[in-house]
């Protein structure tokens, strides 16, 4: 009977946070005076500005889909077929662009890509460039080059793993019938490696459409992203933000529902041998040209890294490649300004309250759909994940205008719907770590507890807990610093300065001329580090591989 | 006439070993095993020879062309995996076609060769089906058919049985003698199981710690195995310690704890030489006769037509014995026995 009520109220929670603000926009995008008509899509799609917005969406969405698919199918494919020396610390490497959110890395990258920034200027030393270039061009550059360096790891991932999921014997016996390596790579190869391809594609075209931190630091207002935020200013008056979100919702529906539908037609997995046999060893001019290579690929990938944290410790940095002159002022900055303090305790005091909310839920859901029978446990499964597909801008638009003049109203107070948005968005995570956990663990364990006497909390204090444990820690401690990090609905919903997460801090203060940008850095800098941490610590606890959060299907 | 020849193949993994010096050589048209426990190094030789693991030294000779550096995709020999590795994105007809198709056959050419296969793997009403949809035995069997409608040089099979179960796995065995009569592929097929070994072969390899250790028939090498290791894999074996006695014409006496035994001469040995001596359970008469032994009866196993008496000599010898159930009314736990041995069923042993 209590499991019932707790199983209603989590339904009832994950419904009014995550399914009524959607049905929200899409109602709203089609009334116009309580009326339904298709008015406001005539209008957006009128308008010249919006057009474009979504055409260079789009288009961004596509190329950095290519170029990552060009950066991560080689570099999985080096990484699961070849063995050489230092490929653990490398595959450590190639993981880490995914530590600093790309709005993080775009204010150092500016630094080093503007008209008088680190390349040029070294360019025009070595006497290559007479002239400055500008790399960054309207901006759009800029963020496809971040977006592809933060989000190639993933591609990485997810082929890596389809790539380890079928048997190289598939491959081999290719081979053995006389097909050469481009008819096994086109005819046998890729069709396998197809479903994780797709779940990829899909994760990064959506992050792409939908990161609104880059382009806000590189000032291009014709995405997508920046028209949703810009819309919010006055969506009571122009309501075509409900019809931008409600077309991201639609991308995302389908997307989704492709990736789901062909992953679970084509299961191809296939018995693994084990992987002495499969790894062939690098050696000479091949393994010679593949450190260079990723070389190559890592100091281009860890530069808005590197630039960051540059920026934050350097004093002077004008017409140089390198800072003239360094300093921990900005670092002292951090704890001292009021704004950087401001935003620090607000959001380990908003990520703490959600990562207990999201430890407690996503324990308890987890708990109700591994060990319970109880009816229509599926569209809770269904509703918990659903913050996996959902772009953080898209719950973040909801928020505020559902609770728009009500008592949760953003521009008084938002730290209610900060803690329900952070929590949400990081739900699946510790609902999955807590399902394995107990899918792991065999019901005799808890049985034979209960045979030798102990009653049912002794055995979920005692056994229960203790062994699901690990996985609700590293699941809660990435919670954790992943909200610490919350990009979107940190910059929508926070409207005064006082209630201003550390991301949105981060913003305002890579917008100040002064030393704002340097300050941003250092900010950016401790939460990189927050992120590494976290990521590092969690990986430990569950003996996993980074990378695993990152996947889906 | 010699189809496939291995010359002194060696293979080290870092550190291990994996073979040692291996030397073979496969007849044109037959099965040719190589028998041996599991990690003792067969699959690796078998993926030496199917090119995708190199040699650290040695050659491999098909058709008297030495193909030791060619790539797995020209040497035209075929392998069957062992847990089959068929594609499941593609249907049986396209695993099938498949490499008929990368070396660009006209299509009605490769219609006719797939349906010939179908036909003789009897898979021709599976053929729209995916390999997820297929049982164990029909699998195998598209395994075996994308293999051959290649048309081979030589077929290589690893453990091709090992998933199947009990019923199944005899059933496809005949199947795949069958096969090769008809289709007259010469193949190397790798087992851990003497009993498909010596049930299908014409001649096996057994092989043990990445050396070969000896070359055979199957009643060769049950019957007069000079290898102990051999002895004792391809069935039980009893065995004693001695040295050799005397050697008078045919015979020589080897003495053991358990007194002198004669036994038929095969090889040549020099006197005093160590070595051991062994004999069959089923080679055992419980009638008095030449080299003797008794004891206690110590257990009796049951398994139906006959039984397995577990014997223990005053000297604290274990002596394992088959006898026939209508045999039995002379055995009883606790009583003492004797049996002998004829010298003709005595091998002995100089390697371990």
């Amino acid at each position: 009977m209590k499991i019932k009520l707790i199983y209603t109220f989590c339904l009832a929670f994950l419904g009014y946070f995550i399914l009524y603000p959607i049905v929200h926009i899409i109602l709203n995008s089609f009334t116009v005076e309580k009326h339904i008509s298709i008015a406001i899509f005539k209008t957006a799609l009128g308008n010249y500005v919006i057009r474009r917005s979504i055409i260079n969406s789009f288009l961004l969405g596509i190329a950095v889909v290519l170029s990552t698919s060009t950066i991560g199918i080689p570099l999985a494919f080096l990484f699961t077929r070849y063995r050489f020396p230092g490929r653990n610390v490398f595959r450590a490497f190639c993981f880490l662009p995914l530590i600093a959110s790309p709005f993080v890395g775009a204010i150092g990258m500016t630094q080093i890509l503007s008209r008088f920034g680190s390349l040029n200027i070294l360019l025009m030393k070595a006497g290559i460039l007479k002239h400055p270039v500008s790399w960054l061009g309207s901006g759009l550059l800029g963020i496809f080059i971040l977006e592809t360096l933060h989000l190639y790891p993933i591609m990485f991932l997810n082929i890596s793993a389809s790539l380890n999921n079928f048997d190289i014997a598939s491959e081999e016996a290719s081979y053995n019938l006389g097909a050469s390596f481009s008819q096994t790579f086109r005819r046998i190869i890729f069709p396998l490696i197809l479903p994780g391809y797709f779940a990829a594609a899909s994760i990064i075209f959506i992050w792409t459409l939908t990161d609104l931190g880059t382009p806000l630091v590189f000032e291009y207002r014709e995405l997508l992203a920046v028209q949703i935020f810009n819309s919010i200013k006055d969506i009571n008056l122009n309501p075509q933000g409900y019809t931008l979100v409600f077309l991201v919702i639609l991308i995302t529906i389908l997307l989704f529902t492709l990736t789901k539908r062909y992953i679970t037609r084509h299961p191809y997995t296939t018995e693994r041998t084990p992987a002495g046999f499969t790894e062939r060893t690098l050696r000479g001019k091949n393994l010679f040209s593949v450190y260079i290579l990723l070389l190559i690929l890592l100091s281009f990938s860890l530069l808005p890294h590197i630039s960051i944290i540059l920026c934050s410790v350097s004093k002077k940095w004008f017409f140089t490649v390198l800072p003239s002159e360094y300093t921990g002022e900005f670092y002292h900055t951090v704890f001292t300004h009021q704004l950087t303090k401001t935003g620090i305790f607000n959001s380990l005091f908003l990520s703490g309250l959600s990562t207990i909310v999201d430890i407690f839920m996503g324990f308890t859901i987890g708990f109700i759909l591994a060990r319970t029978k109880i009816k229509g446990k599926n569209l809770l499964d269904v509703l918990a994940m659903l913050p996996l597909a959902i772009p953080g801008i898209v719950m973040a638009f909801g928020y505020f205008t559902l609770f728009l003049n009500t008592f949760l109203d953003p521009r008084n107070n938002p730290y209610i719907l900060l803690i329900v948005s952070y929590s949400i968005r990081r739900l699946p995570y510790l609902v999955r770590s807590t399902y394995s956990s107990f899918q792991q663990l065999n019901e005799s364990v808890e049985e034979a507890s209960y045979s030798l006497g102990a009653d049912t909390l002794t055995t979920f204090r005692k056994i229960t807990l203790p062994l699901v444990s690990p996985g609700l820690f590293a699941g809660g401690i990435l919670a954790f610093s992943f909200s610490v990090m919350e990009v979107s609905s940190s910059i929508i919903l926070a409207v005064r300065e006082k209630h201003y997460p550390i991301a949105k801090v981060i913003y305002t203060l890579a917008g100040r001329v002064t030393d704002g940008p340097y300050v941003a850095c250092a900010l950016g800098v401790l939460g990189m580090a927050l992120v590494g941490l976290s990521y590092y610590i969690s990986s430990r606890l569950v003996a996993k591989r980074i990378g695993e959060f990152f996947r889906i299907g | 006439m010699e189809k496939l020849v291995l010359e002194n193949i060696s293979k080290r993994f870092g550190r291990t070993e994996v073979l040692k010096n291996i030397s073979l050589s496969v007849e044109k048209d037959e099965i040719f095993f190589i028998l041996g426990p599991s990690g003792c190094g067969k699959t690796t030789l078998l993926r030496i020879i199917a090119g995708f693991v190199s040699p650290d030294s040695g050659r491999i000779i098909l058709n008297n062309k030495d193909i030791t550096t060619t790539p797995p995709a020209k040497r035209n020999i075929g392998l069957v995996f062992q847990n089959y590795a068929l594609w499941p994105h593609l249907s049986v007809w396209k695993n099938i076609s498949y490499g008929l198709e990368v070396k660009r056959y006209p299509q009605e050419i490769i219609k006719k060769k797939v349906e010939r296969v179908l036909d003789i793997t009897k898979l021709s009403q599976f053929k729209d089906l995916f390999p997820t949809k297929l049982s164990g035995g029909q699998q195998q069997r598209v395994a075996l058919a994308r293999a051959i409608v290649n048309e081979p040089e030589v077929l290589l099979l690893d453990e091709p049985l090992s998933n199947l179960d009990a019923k199944l796995r005899e059933e496809m065995r005949s199947e795949i003698q069958r096969i090769q009569r008809e289709t007259g592929i010469t193949m190397v097929y790798v087992t851990h199981d003497r009993r498909e070994a010596m049930a299908a072969g014409k001649r096996i390899a057994v092989i043990n710690n990445g050396k070969i250790l000896e070359i055979g028939s199957p009643v060769k090498l049950y019957s007069n195995p000079v290898n102990r290791f051999t002895a004792e894999f391809l069935g039980e074996m009893n065995i004693l310690s001695g040295r050799v006695e005397k050697i008078v014409d045919n015979y020589i006496q080897v003495i053991t704890d358990e007194g002198l035994f004669t036994v038929t001469k095969k090889v040549e040995f020099e006197k005093d030489r160590k070595v051991e001596i062994g004999f069959r359970p089923e080679n055992i008469n419980l009638e008095d006769g030449e080299n003797k032994i008794s004891g206690d009866v110590k257990e009796i196993e049951y398994s139906g037509e006959t039984a397995r008496v577990k014997v223990s000599t005053s000297k604290g010898n274990i002596f394992f014995v088959r006898v026939f159930q209508k045999q039995l009314n002379k055995i009883e736990t606790g009583k003492r026995i004797s049996f002998s041995i004829s010298p003709e069923d005595i091998v002995v042993f100089t390697e371990k």
